[in-house]
């Protein structure tokens, strides 16, 4: 199944990315992700992209993808309707320093 | 929105791992950045980095600052040219060259200058001291820079203008914080090393954007194109200090964001800590994301964004003598 949510307007959103996929394919979607998101979690991404950047992202992912693949994208253009809450020894997402 | 900036203080190794660049720090941690998503590269702690690690910042377009010992300002790794454009480097050549269309230029980067440190003076007019006479005396320098007949008396209406400019600012800032002299090389007081690390950072600013463009950043037009420097950048940062250097650290000090004790003086120079640079940084950056409505172009832009359009605008001026809007400030 894929299915996509058409929103409106263009620009700049944040996105979700979560994928579950075999052990021996993890990298795959790990060194595609990496180049554009922040990695989270071992397998949750998260960013801010601009339309171009998911249009290139979700082909790349379709061209990667095989039967047992599984991988959600969740994208929001609003900021404002955006929060996200750290617990534990999580870092802030989106830290423009190291 | 253009992408953001990422710093990095740790220090440690950079290098390039699965198709990204990934840092890992003496501490033991290991990051990756989202190379797709970064727009310029700012390394203040000691990095090591390898070819490979620049090869993949060249693929990406990524400019690289690096800031050396106490963050003094070292020099930027600049990726292999994406815009090419003989026409354009041509063309800006011969407008500095032809001394009428050079000090054309000159005077509109003067007068955008003067005008954006006459608004921070008048903001503070009253706020934090009596300075309608300053203000005056620069409306006047604005007035007098149209009547400039060569770029050395216009570099003079300049100074003037600055001094006056620099006067103000012991005035403005909170006590214990004084600028009796702006002095660098090494800035001897804490105004003055806020002042310098922060023009620094608006230097590389207009070096990121300028690399975006095709014109070449060694030609500038109110600064002698010299040797080792990028004076393109120090034109258009000209314009840009008293919007993002100055206003910012008048702000900081007199918000007590920023405090005496996040400087350090040792061997007759002042320089800011690892904490001053790192509170600095996190609200230069933030104000870089900051938008305003711009009544020309109809939308929202960010202050980054703004300094890209000013960019924009020189070369369209250049190639298609366009008018040259250099950014003052309306807001």
């Amino acid at each position: 199944m894929n299915r996509t949510t058409q929103r409106p307007g263009g620009g700049e959103m944040q996105v979700i990315v979560v994928y579950d996929v075999p052990a021996e394919r993890t990298h795959i979607f790990r060194k595609l992700l990496r180049r554009r998101l922040e990695h989270l979690q071992q397998s949750v991404f998260f960013g801010k992209l601009t339309d171009g950047q998911v249009t290139a992202m979700k082909n790349e992912i379709e061209d990667k993808l095989e039967p047992n693949d599984s991988v959600v994208i969740f994208e929001s253009t609003n900021p404002a309707a955006f929060n996200f809450t750290t617990y534990g020894s999580s870092e802030e997402p989106g830290s423009r320093f190291t | 929105m253009p992408k953001p900036n990422h710093h990095i203080f740790a220090d440690g190794e950079l290098s390039r791992n699965e198709g990204t660049l990934r840092i890992d720090t003496l501490e033991g941690k290991t990051e990756y950045l989202p190379i797709e998503s970064v727009d310029s590269l700012y390394l203040h702690g000691q990095l090591d980095f390898n070819t490979r690690a620049l090869g993949l910042l060249n693929e990406h377009n990524v400019p690289l600052h690096v800031f050396g010992w106490k963050d003094y300002y070292r020099g930027t790794y600049l990726p292999k040219r994406g815009q090419v454009s003989g026409n354009t480097v041509v063309e800006q050549v011969r407008a500095y060259d032809d001394p009428a269309r050079r000090l054309r230029i000159g005077q509109s980067i003067i007068e955008a200058s003067i005008h954006n440190m006459r608004g921070n003076i008048r903001y503070y007019d009253g706020r934090r001291g009596k300075f309608s006479n300053t203000v005056t005396k620069l409306e006047e320098l604005k007035q007098s820079v149209s009547t400039t007949t060569d770029i050395n008396e216009l570099r003079s209406v300049e100074g003037n203008a600055r001094k006056k400019y620099y006067e103000c600012f012991d005035q403005i800032l909170r006590d214990p914080f004084t600028l009796t002299r702006r002095e660098y090389n090494p800035p001897t007081n804490e105004a003055n090393a806020g002042i310098s690390f922060l023009n620094g950072m608006v230097y590389t600013t207009c070096v990121s954007a300028i690399r975006k463009t095709a014109l070449d950043p060694t030609i500038g037009f109110v600064h002698e194109p010299g040797e080792r420097r990028f004076t393109l950048s120090l034109d258009i940062a000209d314009i840009f200090k008293p919007i993002l250097a100055d206003r910012l650290l008048f702000r900081l000090v007199n918000r007590q964001q920023l405090s005496i004790n996040d400087f350090e003086d040792e061997l007759n120079g002042c320089l800011l800590n690892e904490n001053g640079r790192m509170i600095v940084l996190e609200e230069f950056e933030e104000m870089l994301d900051e938008t305003i409505d711009h009544p020309r172009l109809n939308r929202k832009v960010s202050f980054k964004t703004l300094v890209q359009t000013d960019v924009y605008s020189l070369k369209k001026h250049i190639l298609t003598d366009e008018p040259y809007h250099a950014t003052a400030r309306w807001w």
